[in-house]
Parts: C-alpha cells; structure tokens; sequence
C-alpha cells in the first residue's frame, strides 16, 4: 500500500465540557479519498481544522508526510502545512473574480497555474466572473480548484456538498470525485451523508462521539460492520434476533446459514436489499407501506411478532401494495453481532463474531 | 390592495415640502445676475473650496484610520482592556461638534486651561489651535465612532471560514488582514467615510467657533453681512453639489463585489490574533483616543461646573433654554414622525415606482447641510409667508426636512416585519381590512413610531445652524446657548448647558444602544 500522507494519532479535544474528539486516530494514503462519515456532533468538523492547524488539539498528534504539524509544542500553523480546504458554503472570496481566487494560494508570478487548474474543473472561460455570478455547483469547484491550485499534501473537504440542492448534489459529487482522481490529490470529506461516503470514496471512515469506529472500503465497511452503530449508520438495516445452531441461525425470516458461527444466542443484520418479498395468500406477514422510489421501492413489512421490517425488493414491483400477505426471505449477506444480554452500559461496542458464509 | 386616495395626496405633500428648499433655492440663483456670478467666481470662493474639500478630506482619512483600527482592535485581538475599549469607543457620538470644539478651544486657546496649568513653568501663551488644526481635530475626534460602529459590525459579519481559508492557502495572519479582511471591510468602510465627510461638509458649530472658513460658514456670514442673499444661494448650491459628489464617490467605492456572510452553518468565533509585543503599544493607542475623546470632554466640562459653582457664580440661566430645547426637540420629532407615516406606509405596503420616488426624495435631507435648508426657508419665510417667518411652526418644518428618514425608515422596518401574508391570512380567516390594520399594522407601526421619535428628539436637540436661524426671536435652546457663549469665549457658562445637552442625548442613546448589545450578546 502507498504510504500515509496523513497520519493522525491519539487526537483529544475539549469545548468546555463537551468531549469532541476522543482518542481520535485516521490514516490516509496517498492518491485516495477518505470518507470521514458521521452524525452531526460527532467531531468530524474539529477533527478536519486541527488537522489544518485551525484548531489546537489538546492532545495528540497529526502528521503530514513525515513532518508532524501538530504535537506536544508543535503547531505548524496553518498557512505552512501545505493542505488545502473547502469549506461547506465555498468561502470564495466575494470582492474578487475567478481568476484571482484560484490564483490566490499561488507565489506571486506564477499565475499561468491558475488556467490549468481551471480546465481540470471545467471553468474555462469563466476567469472574470465574480463569485456571486456563478451557480452553487461552479462556485463549489472554484472552491476545490482554488485548494488544488497549490498543490498540496492533501485537500480537506467539509462537507462540501451540502449546500446544494438535491438534483444538483450528485451531479457536483460525480464531478469533484473526478476532478480529485485527474488530479491524483489526496483527500478527505467530510459528510454525514452515508450515499455520499460511499459513491465517492476510497476509504470510509466512520466515526461516533469523538472516535472512528471502523476504516475501509466501502463495500466492506457496508457488508461487514464492525459494530451495530457503524450498520445503522450505513444505511438502512434491519436487526433480528436469533439463535445459532450448527452452523444456521434461526431467525423470524427462516434459517440464515453461518457456518463459522458458534452456537448462542445472536443479533442478525439484514439489509432491506438482501430480503425477497412473495405475495403469499396464507402468510401471516403482511405490507403496511410502500415507499416508491421510481426504479424500485421500500416495502415496510409486519411480521407475525408484531414487528416490522424494511425490504427492498428489486425492480418495479406492482403486486406488492399495502395490505399485501407476502412472505419473506432472506437471499443476500447477513452479519450477525453477538446478542446483548440483560442492559449493558449504554452504548457499549462490542466486535463482531463472524461472518456468515 | 390599492392604495387609498388619501394616503397618496399625504405622502406627495410630504414630499413637496421636502423638495421645497433646494427647489427655491435653485429658482433664487436663476435670478441672479452675472455681477453675482462674478463675485462668486472670485478666488476667494476657489478657496473655500479647496479649504472645505481638504477639511472633509483629513477628517475622514483621519476617522476612518482611527475607527478601523480600533474596530479590529477590539473585535479581532487580545489587546488589554478590548472590553473597556469597547464600551468608551462609540461614546464621543454624543458629543455635538460645537461642543467638542468649545472643549478643546478652553484646553488649547492662547490662554486656555492648558497654558494656566504650564503658567508656573513661564508659558504665558500658547500658539493656540484655531483653524485648521482646531476644525480638523475635533471632527475627527468626534465622528470616528461612525467607522468604528460600521467596522465592528462589518467584522462580525464576516464569515470566518473565509479568513481561514486564506490561512490554509499559505498566507500569513498580515497578509490575510490586508488581501481578505480589509478588501471586505471596504464597503462597510466607504459607508462610515460617507457620514464621516457629509458630517464634515454639513458642520457649522465647529468651523465656527474654530474660525475656519467652510462652505458652511461664508453662507452663514454672507446671510448675516449681505443685504442681497443671493449669494448666500449661490453658495449653497455648490455645498448641495459637493455632498452629491461625495455620495457619488462612495457608490463607486463599494466595488462590483457582493458582500454576504453565506451559508447558515454553526458560527466559530475567530481565535483572537495575539500581538504579542504590539499588546502594550496598542492598548496605549487606545487609550489615547479614549482620552481625547471621553476622558477630555468628561474632565473639561466637569471642572468648568465645579469653578463656576465654587465662584459662587450663577450656573447661567438654563431654564428657559432647557425648556426651549425639550420643546423643539418634543415638536420636531412629532411633527417628523407624523410626515414619516404615510412615506413609510406607501413604502412599506404598496412598493412600486412612485414610493420609490417619493423615499428617495426623503432623503434629500440626508444630503442636505442644516445651513442650506435653514437659509432656504429664510427666504421662503421672509418673502412668501412672512406669517410664519421667525415662528416656532417654521422651524419645525425645517426639523422635517432634515431628519424625515430617522422616522420613517423605523416604522417602515416595523411595517415590513408582518409580511402582507399574514395580513392575507387574517382576511382569509374572515377579518376585515380595517380589523387586521388595526390589530396588526397599527401596533407595529407604533411601535416603529416611538423609536423613531426618540431618534428625531435626540437630533433636533443637538441640531445648532436650522435652529440658530429659524428659531423665534428670543427662543433660545441648550444648542444655541452653548454656541452664543462660547462664541465670546465665555467657556464657563457654556460649560453647563453643554453638559446637560450631552447628558440629556447621551442617555436615551445609550438606553437605545444598549438594548441592540444586550440581545446580541445573549444571541452569542
């Protein structure tokens, strides 16, 4: 694997009595993105300006390629750790044009670097604009082609997409990801949107209360949680209760197979997509909403138990409307957790036993 | 909703008048010959030109350095004391321009309170400040508050991710002061300027009593000397021209650039910059301007009381005067607001072309100096309702004129927070028209009413050159008083007066003033 441009250890911070970061650690490799997923609160924020040196960290370390910009009595400041930001609302400079703001970051004298950097974000032409003439999505990539334009170490991105409006977001999203992988820049975003983390990035890291929780790609970060918080923030999950025997856990939806798994009782998690849904006239499950989405729809299902889960069944599906008796069975990947017993502390994480085959 | 018959006739009334004394004055100029135009033309008026235009100039640069820099001071920096600083910054406000030039001229003048202290020492004269340097350092001792109050809040409105962003893009705290922070400073700046150099062009009290020829006062002498006020007209005119031209220019300083904090996210206040070795130096600074500014006039007036009470003198006839100023300060404001009404309701209500007009006329005021609308009404007092000529009634026309926009630009704000949706709202749940003004515009507009009511009085009592033509024979108010005494040198009985004067408008600011900081610090 290519080295860490970014390393971060062991990041504490505190605003008074609230606990921000908490034993914060993040890798990021050169010529990747990493996804820095989270809820609202959770610290991404912080964590992204104390690696800019904005903030100072109580304690802990950053790392920028083999120069450490933050630690006990290191503050490199932040016009000296060659990284670059996007802010969520753009931050353009308002009294200046295009031109002038990408060239910002440049020595003076080299601003034949800033046409370049304009091509790669597709603004050619637009060099005498000033910021308010552009739309939310231009003005978010003169925002990206102002931090590239330096050309640092690694690039921050605070939720950068946020801003704009639904229809505009994905389309912004498929292009910064292409202008950072043209570019083979190094970055990290910042998103509480998990769509997000997962179209555009490498590497997923998601975090809670102040400390990551798992790194990966996201596919495995998907499939794989680590822990219960991780699934439920990746997605919608559905979480069932079972028992293990002899290598098949016994849940409300049938047998699920676990060869590796011990015997005991167990937590499952399906996702909606891994649950194929049958009209059946006798089943005693039955369709309570539907919830259509054009290519296909979530189909809210309540089972004999009185409890419900959440199913998404391939392509357009007419036949399924509410008061529908269908029966359900599980196709794709489940991931099971260990079965909480009794009430353990709130918010206690415990490792996962194994993976299904 | 169509606008009601009446409504339109008010506010267009109000509207003459506003345009009734550059109209007038601009007739009277037409009649003039060119024997007039000759004695215009004459060097004599190139030079009061130059003076007048090279005053407004220095006083500005001059305010504008002090109130950035102490705005940034206080907003941006760890200086000591930036809550103290904070606080006295904005006082000097209060002091009208007539009476900081009465307080420096009893320190500064030959024989002034300063060359009795340094008289043990064998000074028995001082060169005096008189002129220029006396005109030049109490403008701008006593209107840097306007930059100030501008700077502050454009520096708190700046969106921080901005100066940060800057920082991540290699430059240094300087750097980002002088590339980012000043450059979106500037328009809040240029308006500061704006108030700062029509102060200067529009003020009598202080060339006045500095002696230093202006615009303002050769029309005040040539209305006083000449029996043909043609002249006077002439002149006049020209001032109108040159604060046109000022308005003009600070149009232009704005830029083509918008200005806005975007986004809605969470606010981060800015780390403080630390000065380090500079702390000290500027916290001096500070206190420097605090000093000339508050701690003077405070000590200056205080010790005049205290002599002239330890003399066992008569503190000066005050009542009459008192009375005189609450009077046209009471009259002003109400007949202000009053006028301000149907403006502020057309504005506000029915937003279209001719409400256009008629607020932009209202604030021909703005532009106009308190000389030139005081002469303006002279004439038209004089030659076309000698009933009203040195009458109360005519002076308080002359306050409308002036301070119209004080009034209405309150109630049309308390008019604009009910949107006409809810007004449609309160229709649609059966209410009829009247009703829903009642209980709905009404209030409001009220409430709008009284804050600007307390604007206009605290104007019109510090008001000097409309009052000091206007005024009836042998009405005399605090401002009038302050201005004849100390004309004639006798700064111990205009100490008094002139005390009471910054007291009774210092208060009721302070108590509007304070209300904004309070929620804005909870806000916080």
């Amino acid at each position: 694997m290519t080295p860490e441009v970014l390393r971060v250890r062991g990041v504490r911070k505190r605003f008074g009595a609230t606990v921000a970061l908490d034993g914060f650690d993040l890798d990021v490799h050169r010529g990747t993105v990493l996804a820095l997923l989270g809820p609202s609160g959770c610290g991404k924020t912080t964590a992204l300006r104390i690696i800019a040196g904005l903030e100072r960290p109580d304690a802990g370390e950053v790392w920028v390629g083999d120069r450490r910009a933050t630690g006990p009595g290191v503050h490199v400041p932040p016009e000296r750790r060659r990284i670059g930001m996007v802010f969520q609302e753009g931050a353009l400079f308002p009294h200046i044009d295009v031109a002038a703001n990408v060239g910002f970051g440049l020595p003076t004298g080299s601003e034949a670097r800033v046409s370049p950097v304009l091509d790669l974000v597709g603004l050619r032409g637009l060099e005498d604009r000033m910021p308010h003439e552009l739309s939310g999505g231009q003005q978010q990539r003169v925002a990206l082609a102002r931090a590239l334009a330096p050309g640092p170490e690694v690039i921050l991105l605070d939720e950068p997409f946020a801003n704009l409006d639904a229809s505009l977001r994905n389309r912004v999203r498929g292009e910064v990801r292409g202008i950072l992988r043209d570019a083979a820049a190094t970055a990290v975003i910042v998103t509480h949107d998990q769509e997000e983390a997962l179209a555009v990035a490498d590497h997923v890291a998601v975090m809670d209360r102040g400390r990551i929780l798992q790194t990966g790609p996201p596919h495995e970060v998907y499939d794989a949680p680590a822990h219960r918080e991780v699934a439920a923030l990746l997605g919608e999950a559905n979480f069932l209760t079972g028992t293990v025997r002899e290598g098949t856990v016994l849940t409300i939806l049938g047998p699920i197979p676990a060869p590796a798994a011990a015997d005991g009782p167990v937590e499952v998690m399906v996702r909606p997509e891994s649950i194929q849904v049958d009209p059946e006239a006798t089943a005693e499950a039955t369709v309570t909403d539907v919830e259509f989405y054009g290519h296909d729809q979530m189909v809210a299902v309540r089972l004999s138990d009185g409890s419900g889960v959440r199913c998404r069944p391939l392509g357009l599906r007419r036949d399924l409307v509410v008061g529908t008796r269908v029966r359900l069975s599980v196709t794709g990947p489940a991931h099971l957790f260990p079965r909480r017993i009794g009430d353990g502390p709130p918010g206690e994480l415990e490792a996962p036993m194994a993976r299904p085959g | 909703m169509r606008v009601s018959l009446p409504l339109l006739v008010s506010a267009f009334a109000v509207c003459g008048v506003m345009a009734l004394p550059v109209v007038y004055l601009a007739l009277r100029a037409g009649e003039s010959d060119s024997s007039t135009w000759d004695l215009i033309l004459r060097s004599r008026t190139v030079g009061l030109g130059i003076r007048t235009l090279g005053l407004a100039a220095s006083v500005t640069a001059t305010a504008v350095a002090v109130g950035v820099s102490l705005a940034w001071l206080t907003t941006r920096t760890d200086v000591p004391g930036r809550r103290l600083w904070a606080v006295l910054a904005p006082l000097p406000l209060v002091v009208p321009s007539y009476v900081g030039a009465l307080i420096l001229l009893s320190v500064l003048s030959p024989r002034g309170l300063l060359q009795e202290l340094l008289a043990p020492f064998g000074v028995d004269r001082l060169p005096g400040i008189a002129g220029f340097p006396g005109a030049f350092l109490t403008l701008a001792l006593f209107t840097y508050p306007y930059v100030y109050l501008l700077a502050v809040a454009g520096l708190r409105g700046q969106d921080p991710a901005l100066e940060e962003t800057a920082r991540t893009l290699g430059l240094s705290r300087w750097a980002t002061f002088r590339r980012v922070t000043f450059p979106l400073l500037r328009p809040s700046v240029a308006a500061g300027g704006l108030l700062v150099a029509l102060y200067t062009l529009h003020d009598f009290g202080a060339v006045s009593l500095m002696r230093f020829q202006t615009f303002t006062q050769a029309i005040f002498l040539q209305y006083r000397a000449a029996f043909d006020r043609t002249p006077a007209a002439i002149l006049s005119l020209m001032l109108v021209a040159v604060a046109l031209a000022v308005l003009g220019l600070e149009h232009r300083a704005r830029g083509r650039a918008r200005y806005y904090r975007s986004g809605s996210g969470a606010r981060r206040p800015l780390s403080p910059v630390h000065l380090r070795k500079w702390r000290w130096p500027c916290a001096a600074f500070c206190g420097l301007v605090a000093l000339l500014a508050v701690g003077l006039p405070v000590t200056v007036l205080g010790y005049w009381l205290s002599r002239t009470v330890a003399a066992g003198r008569e503190i000066g006839e005050v009542g009459p005067a008192m009375f005189g100023s609450l009077a046209a300060a009471a009259g002003g404001a109400g007949l202000t607001v009053l006028a301000a009404t149907p403006i502020a309701l057309l504005a506000a209500r029915h937003p279209g072309r001719s409400s256009r007009l008629a607020e932009r006329l209202t604030y021909a005021g703005f532009a106009l100096p308190g000389i030139v609308v005081a002469l303006a009404f002279v004439f038209i007092g004089a030659n076309l309702v000698p009933a009203l000529y040195q009458t109360l009634p005519l002076l308080l026309v002359a306050y409308v004129v002036l301070f119209l926009p004080q009034a209405s630009e309150p109630i049309r704000a308390a008019l604009l927070q009910v949107s006409p949706r809810v007004e449609e709202a309160g229709r649609v749940l059966g209410r009829s028209g009247a009703y829903v003004f009642r209980k709905l515009v009404a209030p409001l507009a009220s409430r709008g009413a009284m804050v600007g009511f307390a604007l206009v009085s605290l104007t019109v009592m510090k008001e000097l050159p409309a009052t000091l033509l206007l005024r009836p024979t042998g009405f005399e108010t605090l401002a009038t008083l302050v201005w004849t005494e100390s004309s004639v040198g006798r700064f111990g009985a205009a100490a008094f007066p002139a005390l009471l004067l910054v007291t009774l408008s210092a208060i009721p600011l302070y108590l509007l003033a304070g209300r904004v900081d309070l929620q804005e610090v909870r806000a916080e």
